[in-house]
């Protein structure tokens, strides 16, 4: 049982880390892109399915705007382009 | 007495430890269900959906012969629906495979295998091939993507194999604000190609930021029997090369924030191809009814374009492609040499928030001719010989992912080399489109 316990909360660990290593790319495009400091950028990072997370690693358009102040740049891993 | 109480107490322990199991079982059964979801959404981020639905209205007017004594004109309306779902996999650091299924035809209508190209034979193989799901052929999904690519990290080299994005390159994109949509030059070869290749990242010899890459392409076209896979392709006593070879090179860079625009985008392309084996009908009714020509064809193709001119968001880029091929029939010695130049200038004004208007300009020779498989438009603007004209657009975003899109082709088509008719048209379209 212990063990059981400790694989779930290494796996839920793990997710959560690739989770927030997506969230991370985010914020740093929006501190990169749109001059915010790292609290306003987390702020604007929001999540679920049609949260600006999602939408900036999706790419289904070039730019991704998070708000009214500030639009990404995102690109995308769609295969459009050989070696991009 | 103290035997009987012994005996309780243990029929007593072994109930509780009984009741213990049963609840640690539940919990075991329910945290396996959690793990088991936990993996599904692990596995889950290691393939990414998405997609495109576009429903296209067309008014195609066309006046023939205009001006002269047996003018005539048509109008064609259709509405038609043009679908894509791509599905990608990231298998691991180095590999990843990219796929592509499509279907597009006109509304309560199957079958008209002509529409995407406007060829008035029957398909042969190899185009049936190249235009994939864009045929406007029916409901039947086709798959125009199915590619592996390898990258072995730190590596400057990318190796790719199978059903290649080849089709729908710039400047497609730009009209509707999306991202690059293929590899290919569009003004230059606008087909899906099987095939091999190589790309090299030489982004290191350039300024941060900026990028230079290369790409060499081998995509042969296989010629066999059409019922016998171990038998050669034989049309009129000529037998095809099993292996027909064609080759592209491609260069292109990419440079930011220059002195007058926010991005500059150069490319270089080249497609070769040799003993291009094609049984020409003469009689569409009677397939059989035929002979064999062969062609060789060099092509180069340049594409220049800037990014947000002196920031103003206007955007403007030119394709200009010149062809060489050589044309003989089959049992005749005498071979024929065409050459063609084409140009097409596309432009466009963004006014804020992917509201865009698109202007382009074409101007094709009487020899032109370029492989234009992949679009669903009934004006054939892109591939017309002896054509000149305009292409005006403007893209309005009505939500987040949805679009509508309205425009009108007007141009002029003169006799051509292979295509005598003389044309004016102007075709109205409205496409709605969500990207998913």
């Amino acid at each position: 049982m212990v063990k059981e316990l400790i694989l779930i909360s290494c796996f839920m660990l793990a997710s959560h880390t690739v989770f927030a290593s997506k969230r991370d790319a985010v914020v740093s495009a929006i501190k990169e892109q749109c001059s915010k400091d790292q609290a306003a950028a987390e702020k604007l990072a929001t999540p679920g399915r049609t949260g600006t997370i999602t939408k900036f690693l999706m790419c289904l358009q070039p730019t991704v705007k998070v708000s009214d102040d500030c639009t990404v740049k995102c690109k995308s891993a769609s295969g459009n382009v050989v070696g991009n | 007495m103290k035997i009987l109480m012994i005996i309780f107490l243990l029929a007593s322990g072994a109930v509780f430890a009984q009741s213990e199991v049963e609840q640690l079982k539940a919990q075991m059964a329910e945290l396996q269900e959690q793990v088991d979801d936990l993996t599904f959404r692990s596995y889950t981020r290691y393939f990414t959906l998405s997609g495109s639905l576009k429903n296209h209205y067309e008014s195609y007017q066309a006046k023939f012969n205009p001006g002269e004594s047996d003018e005539s004109e048509d109008t064609i309306n259709t509405l038609s629906s043009i679908f894509a779902l791509n599905v990608n996999f990231n298998v691991n650091d180095r590999l990843k495979v990219y796929t592509k299924f499509g279907m597009s035809k006109f509304w309560n209508y199957d079958g008209n295998n002509q529409a995407g190209t406007g060829r008035q034979e029957p398909l042969d193989s190899w185009d049936s091939s190249n235009t994939g799901s864009w045929g406007l052929d029916g409901s039947t999904p086709r798959i125009d993507r199915a590619y592996m690519s390898y990258n072995t990290p730190g590596s400057n080299l990318t190796f790719a194999i199978g059903r290649l994005p080849t089709n729908s390159g710039p400047p497609v994109e730009k009209s509707e604000g999306l991202e690059r949509q293929g590899t290919y030059p569009r003004f230059a070869y606008n087909a899906i190609f099987d095939g091999m290749g190589v790309a090299y990242n030489a982004s290191h010899l350039v300024s941060k930021g900026d990028s230079l890459n290369a790409r060499f392409f081998y995509s042969p076209f296989v010629n066999i029997d059409q019922y016998d896979r171990r038998s050669k392709r034989e049309e009129d006593g000529e037998v095809a090369q099993t292996l027909t070879p064609q080759y592209t090179f491609q260069v292109e860079y990419v440079k930011n924030e220059i002195s007058f625009a926010e991005r500059m985008h150069a490319m270089f392309f080249l497609y070769n191809y040799a003993n291009f084996f094609q049984w020409e009908t003469e009689d569409p009714d009677d397939d059989s009814d035929g002979y064999v020509s062969y062609y060789d064809a060099t092509a180069q193709s340049f594409y220049l374009g800037f990014d947000n001119i002196a920031s103003t968001n206007f955007s403007l880029n030119a394709s200009y492609l010149y062809v060489r091929s050589l044309y003989s029939e089959a049992g005749g010695s005498a071979r024929d040499t065409y050459g063609s130049h084409a140009t097409l200038v596309n432009s466009t004004y963004n006014l804020g928030e992917r509201k865009i208007i698109g202007l382009e300009y074409i101007k094709t020779d009487e020899n032109f001719y370029i492989d234009d498989f992949n679009y669903y438009f009934l004006a054939d603007f892109y591939k017309a010989e002896n054509n000149e004209g305009l292409h005006l657009s403007y893209n309005q975003p009505l939500y987040s992912n949805l679009d509508a899109k309205f425009g009108v082709f007007s141009y002029r088509k003169k006799p051509g080399s292979v295509d005598d008719s003389r044309r004016d048209v102007n075709s109205f379209y409205t496409t709605l489109t969500a990207n998913f």
